[in-house]
């Protein structure tokens, strides 16, 4: 039966359409019939998961080629076409998307009271548009699509908005939705311009020309920086960070779980598809300053984590602080620490967005993030309390979760090239095993608060049942991750390769 | 002048006149001619509100009524740019005045990002970022490449739409005094499928992908980079970012600020509402297939040059 499947011929413009046509019927669909708009929403991104597990199926390992490579002219003149296809790298990050979608059209199951069908719109073609990006190998589509995630995240504000507007919570929301939009904007132009200068000098923005082009040492440099302006805003590296936390707070649960579970990897994951293999002798020239960003922000933002009083906020700098840990795996150019990288990607991907699912659930019951109402909850919300603490555990890179083959794998990597480095990153671990455990010690342990907070429910079947999927991709990834890393072997080995690394 | 000089006013003829012929400031034997030059430049800029020239822009824009500034924000434009097509690549062509025309594109870019942000009136806001608008046309235009040809057409074509669709929204509000910008508060709840019109063609104005806006932009800097202006498309893409905050500050009005008298807005006739969704239509698809309408232009930019 798996043969005549394979026999099936898969498209992955098919599975960038699938939730355009999604939106696409519900947009005709009145506003009223909120169950149907739920169960086509909650059908459509199902349909796209699985239809993104057979890319998966039908990977072939062996080789470092790309892989249902497809072309549509859009350009004839200037040699720009939608050059789609998927290698090792991208894979993972295409199926973490398609996985994440529907966790989030769940989360907003009851607890957004309006404009329903505007939010899986948005969340919708935000889905379709990011599939884009991890499979686009041509430079100046995988721009265009990198900033139109921008605009679901915040554009036709009320309708959709997955950041701000009728579902964000406070009137900081606006500073929130201007800082990051303008970060990322500002960044970008600069990138843009980079393209663009590629595009008139070699005449092709295909990637896999591109990689063969050899750029002369000086301009490696300075086409490096502008990618690195835009990515590192993305990542986010010091002094670019600031952005997130504030994004974080004002986006409602779903938001944040896109957000930090998708575009915090658009980043990096621009890094190793275009910046590292298409300027290596700039990538080399640049690692001690990328090691620089890396370490001060890992230990900064771990320090920083420790004094917050906004739950939401200390999951978010212990975001970049992962984040930056991927960054030094990547940047030590072999195979264990871009692995590791990878890998931690995926791993945060599933942490953080589960970490504010919980933090969700705290918020939809009790309508405050302030740390200091909370307490005791181990008595009341026992199940909540076990799935927090196996999360948190995650978060602290305990062995037998994926975070710690990750974080594991980049210091093994990093050790190779830096030691120092590697030595404070690992300080790194130290402190997210500090706030980490402290903020789930003062909110599940510990006396009660009954001067703020008199009623409490446990989670809910729906909630329970989004939770499982993160358990189960966790302990799998932390267990036997070769099943994920033996898809990625050939093309990492290739990449590093490529660029002479080793 | 012109005429007096040379004793031709034909397009062809001139071409043939000026071929091999410099013309700079101290050199010419006929300085004259030069002169003529200057001042028919000086005159395109004017009606083009290209900066310096733009001074009387603001305040004729704001004082008619929305119908002819809509018209002579459009109409002008074309005609003026596609003259100056005409008369400074096929007669003229000179590197003298490309420095005029970059010094012009990067001024009023820099004037129509900066003096936007401090306008609270409608009109006058739309002036200053079609301002800016023409300093980005004038990018394509002073790269004197066929590139550059082709950006300035699509550009202008693109400009052409979104004044379009912008202006039809101040028309269609117009029946309750539509002045300030605070008037469009809360749209969103009043007239939902407005305001996101005005969304999408603000971000398209501001250059952000997938819209049409953002091609045209794109394109008008591949030009730039292109013929070696990089300078210019530095401040370009920086004038971009800088003008993206006031046409977001019109997006958040529109869904966050609470106006201090709700203003109920009537329906708009059946031709507006049309127009707004043709040109709605067109800037949101027109990145999936741009390429006959690039074909085209290349073909329009290859007849006008040789």
């Amino acid at each position: 039966m798996l043969q005549f499947l394979a026999s099936f011929y898969f498209n992955l413009s098919g599975l960038i359409l699938c939730p355009l046509l999604g939106s696409i019927i519900l947009s005709v669909i009145p506003d009223s019939r909120i169950r149907l708009i739920r169960g086509i929403g909650l059908c459509t991104s199902l349909i796209t998961f699985l239809y993104s597990l057979f890319f998966w199926i039908q990977f072939d390992n062996s080789t470092a080629k790309f892989q249902f490579v497809e072309t549509i002219r859009w350009l004839p003149y200037p040699n720009i076409h939608f050059y789609i296809g998927i290698d090792g790298i991208s894979l993972f990050f295409v199926v973490l998307t398609t996985f994440l979608i529907p966790i989030c059209i769940l989360v907003g199951w009851s607890s957004i009271k309006s404009y329903k069908r505007e939010y899986m719109i948005a969340f919708l073609i935000c889905e379709s548009f990011m599939i884009a990006v991890f499979c686009m190998l041509d430079l100046l589509l995988f721009y265009v699509f990198f900033e139109s995630v921008l605009i679901p995240m915040l554009g036709p504000i009320p309708y959709s908005p997955i950041i701000i507007g009728v579902w964000g919570s406070r009137q900081r929301k606006i500073q929130a939705a201007y800082q990051f939009f303008l970060y990322t904007l500002l960044g970008s132009v600069f990138m843009l311009l980079a393209i663009l200068f590629i595009l008139s000098q070699t005449g092709s923005t295909d990637l896999q020309i591109l990689l063969t082009t050899e750029f002369s040492e000086r301009r490696q440099i300075l086409l490096w920086i502008a990618f690195f302006a835009s990515f590192s805003v993305k990542v986010p590296m010091i002094p670019f960070h600031i952005w997130l936390p504030e994004a974080h707070v004002e986006a409602p649960t779903a938001g944040s779980v896109i957000l930090a579970g998708i575009l915090l990897k658009l980043g990096t994951y621009g890094f190793l598809r275009f910046s590292i293999p298409m300027f290596p002798e700039a990538t080399l020239y640049f690692t001690p300053f990328v090691y620089a960003l890396s370490v001060i922000a890992i230990i900064y933002t771990s320090l920083t984590t420790i004094r917050q009083i906004d739950l939401k906020k200390i999951i978010a700098y212990s975001s970049v602080a992962h984040m930056n840990f991927v960054t030094i795996g990547m940047f030590s150019l072999n195979i264990q620490g871009i692995e590791g990288s990878i890998l931690l990607m995926l791993s945060h991907g599933l942490v953080s967005s589960a970490l504010f699912l919980c933090v969700g659930a705290l918020y939809d019951r009790h309508k405050t993030r302030l740390v200091k109402y909370y307490g005791g909850l181990v008595s009341t919300m026992p199940m909540f309390s076990t799935i927090f603490l196996f999360f948190t555990l995650a978060n602290m890179s305990l062995p037998g979760t994926s975070s710690f083959i990750g974080e594991f794998l980049i210091l093994v990597g990093a050790f190779q090239r830096n030691s120092l480095v590697a030595t404070l990153a690992a300080l790194g671990m130290i402190l997210g095993a500090a706030y980490s455990l402290w903020l789930y010690n003062r909110v599940i342990f510990g006396n009660f608060k009954p001067k703020f907070l008199q009623k409490f429910s446990d989670l809910n079947r729906r909630e329970v049942l989004i939770f499982l999927p993160f358990v189960v991709g966790i302990i799998w990834m932390g267990v036997y991750p070769e099943v994920f890393l033996e898809c990625m072997h050939t093309s990492i080995g290739n990449l590093v390769q490529h660029g002479k690394f080793d | 002048m012109i005429y007096g000089f040379t004793g031709v006013t034909n397009f062809e003829e001139l071409a043939k006149i000026f071929t091999g012929y410099k013309i700079t400031l101290f050199g010419a034997q006929s300085s004259g001619i030069f002169m003529g030059i200057l001042f028919i430049v000086v005159g395109f800029l004017f009606k083009i509100t290209a900066v310096p020239f733009h001074m009387w822009a603001p305040d004729v824009y704001e004082g008619s009524p929305t119908l002819v500034t809509s018209f002579f924000s459009i109409a002008p434009k074309i005609s003026i740019l596609a003259n100056m097509v005409r008369v400074f690549i096929y007669s003229f062509y000179d590197p003298t005045w490309q420095q005029l025309f970059f010094f012009c594109s990067i001024a009023s870019m820099i004037l129509g990002a900066l003096a936007a942000m401090a306008q609270n009136k409608v009109k006058r806001l739309l002036t200053y970022s079609s301002i800016g608008h023409v300093g980005y046309l004038f990018i394509g235009f002073s790269c004197g490449t066929i590139e550059g040809i082709q950006s300035l057409l699509i550009g202008v074509f693109i400009y052409v739409l979104m004044t379009i669709n912008v202006f039809a929204i101040v028309l269609a509000l117009r029946q309750n005094r539509f002045k300030y910008i605070a008037d469009l508060g809360a749209l969103a709840k009043t007239n939902p499928i407005l305001a996101i019109t005005l969304s999408i063609t603000m971000f398209s104005y501001a250059g952000i992908p997938p819209l049409a806006g953002f091609c045209s932009k794109f394109y008008l800097f591949f030009a730039a980079l292109g013929c070696g202006a990089y300078l210019l498309a530095l401040i370009g893409v920086v004038t971009s970012v800088i003008s993206c905050f006031y046409y977001i500050r019109f997006v958040k009005i529109m869904y966050f600020d609470t106006p201090k008298t709700w203003i109920l807005y009537k329906p708009m006739d059946r031709e507006k509402s049309l127009l707004l969704a043709i040109t709605l239509f067109f800037i949101t698809f027109f990145f999936l297939y741009p390429s006959p309408f690039f074909l085209v232009t290349h073909q329009m930019a290859l007849s006008l040059c040789l």
